[in-house]
């Protein structure tokens, strides 16, 4: 059982955003989803455990690795596949994943050979492994950054918005390769699509500003907030006279007109609609706090 | 560590043109200088041997200045394909020995840009 406490977390960067405040979570086997809107921060918490960047205060630990003190240590368990990545010209698969087993420390050339051909079977890439990954498509240069990242047994997995740019069937092999990896260590996904959470996550944590704004399971999520989400689709132009009068969570357009979704501890009649709330209504709610149309 | 590092480096470069193209460049100049009285590097003149000692060390110094422009092309592909291909943070996070990486790199840009160099002598020699 792999453990990753983190506690009091802070960065701000030298434009003064604070990327981190005080970002405090724990961590255990299975896959976690971190869900924010862009610029929440959950890249700068996932470059921070990836060691790449440096935090201004707060520890994290993993086991019993110290990631600020001993970034060594901890590089030799993790994959890290960043949100944008690119490799060098005129290089296959199979060279990039061997040149990465090397700089992971696997010594041996038949071990390595045989641990490149495996993951390459594993993502589906074994047909592919002597063309050059710069010609590949979005999905499989993806494919070969989770290879790649699967490299010297890690337990502990980054993945920073791996989707972005992917089509749905890449996006669900994508997902079901992952899954598959991630019972038996810490997989960290961020994303801003609150349908990949619900579908992978066992756990999860909603960021805003740099604040850690929800952390636990999604259906808790979504079972607290039942029976109190409400819906109606208006006119565009009463949109604002709403926005006044009730808790919007969310506004969006169907079939031409806007439809929202509203907080309301007792039925606000109306025209309303008690609905089932789901996972957007606590990621909208948890971070629109100020009630605004978005 | 610093082995495959190095010879990355090398076998990355080797496979381009633009190691050969100085090379040539190189060997071409100094052919003309040696065989040709219209091409004059330095210079021998009046009754010094085209090849003398001293002739050749002129060629080499003169050229060697040249040969700066084209180590600092490989330094900077040494120091920067990391960020210029985005693969810099895929190594960061691995476990690679500092030393390592860095004199890898290093060395392997030194020997690629002494390689054009050896065209000097290249074009002396045929010529």
């Amino acid at each position: 059982m792999n453990r990753l406490v983190i506690k009091n977390l802070s960065k701000t960067y030298p434009n003064g955003v604070k990327a981190l405040d005080n970002v405090s979570i724990e961590i255990e086997n299975g896959m976690f989803g971190l869900l924010g809107p862009n610029g929440a921060g959950k890249s700068s918490l996932m470059r921070t455990l990836a060691t790449l960047q440096e935090a201004d205060g707060g520890t994290a630990m993993l086991n019993d690795i110290d990631i600020f003190n001993q970034p060594h240590e901890l590089r030799k368990v993790l994959g890290y596949l960043p949100q944008e990545f690119g490799v060098y010209p005129k290089i296959t698969a199979e060279q990039l994943l061997d040149h990465i087993a090397i700089l992971k420390g696997i010594g041996k050339a038949s071990e390595r050979k045989q641990l490149v051909h495996y993951l390459l079977e594993k993502v589906n890439l074994y047909a592919e492994r002597n063309k050059n990954v710069k010609g590949f498509s979005g999905g499989m240069k993806q494919r070969v950054g989770i290879a790649q990242a699967l490299i010297g047994s890690p337990s502990l997995i980054i993945v920073d918005e791996p989707t972005a740019g992917l089509d749905p069937g890449e996006r669900n092999r994508f997902y079901n390769l992952l899954a598959d990896v991630g019972k038996e260590v810490i997989v960290i996904l961020s994303t801003h699509i609150v349908d990949d959470v619900r579908e992978l996550c066992t756990k999860m944590a909603i960021m805003n500003g740099g604040k850690l704004v929800f952390h636990g399971a999604p259906q808790n999520a979504i079972d607290e907030l039942d029976g109190k989400v409400y819906q109606k689709v208006v006119e565009r132009e009463e949109l604002d006279a709403y926005a006044a009068n009730y808790a919007i969570i969310s506004n969006k357009m169907v079939g031409g007109k806007p439809f929202i979704h509203v907080y309301s501890e007792t039925d606000p009649q109306n025209g309303f609609e008690p609905v089932r709330p789901n996972l957007e209504d606590v990621f909208f709610s948890k971070i629109n706090t100020a009630n605004v149309l978005v | 560590m610093f082995k495959d590092f190095f010879f990355a480096e090398l076998r990355y470069a080797l496979r381009q043109p633009m190691v050969y193209i100085f090379l040539l460049l190189m060997a071409l100049l100094t052919f003309g200088a040696t065989a040709s009285d219209n091409v004059v590097i330095g210079g021998a003149m009046g009754n010094v041997y085209k090849n003398a000692p001293h002739v050749i060390t002129q060629f080499t110094a003169i050229l060697t200045i040249f040969g700066l422009l084209i180590a600092a092309a490989y330094f900077n592909t040494a120091a920067l394909k990391d960020h210029n291909h985005q693969f810099n943070e895929i190594l960061f996070s691995t476990p690679l020995s500092k030393s390592g990486y860095f004199f890898g790199r290093f060395f392997g840009a030194l020997v690629l840009s002494t390689i054009p160099m050896l065209g000097v002598f290249l074009g002396v020699w045929v010529g």
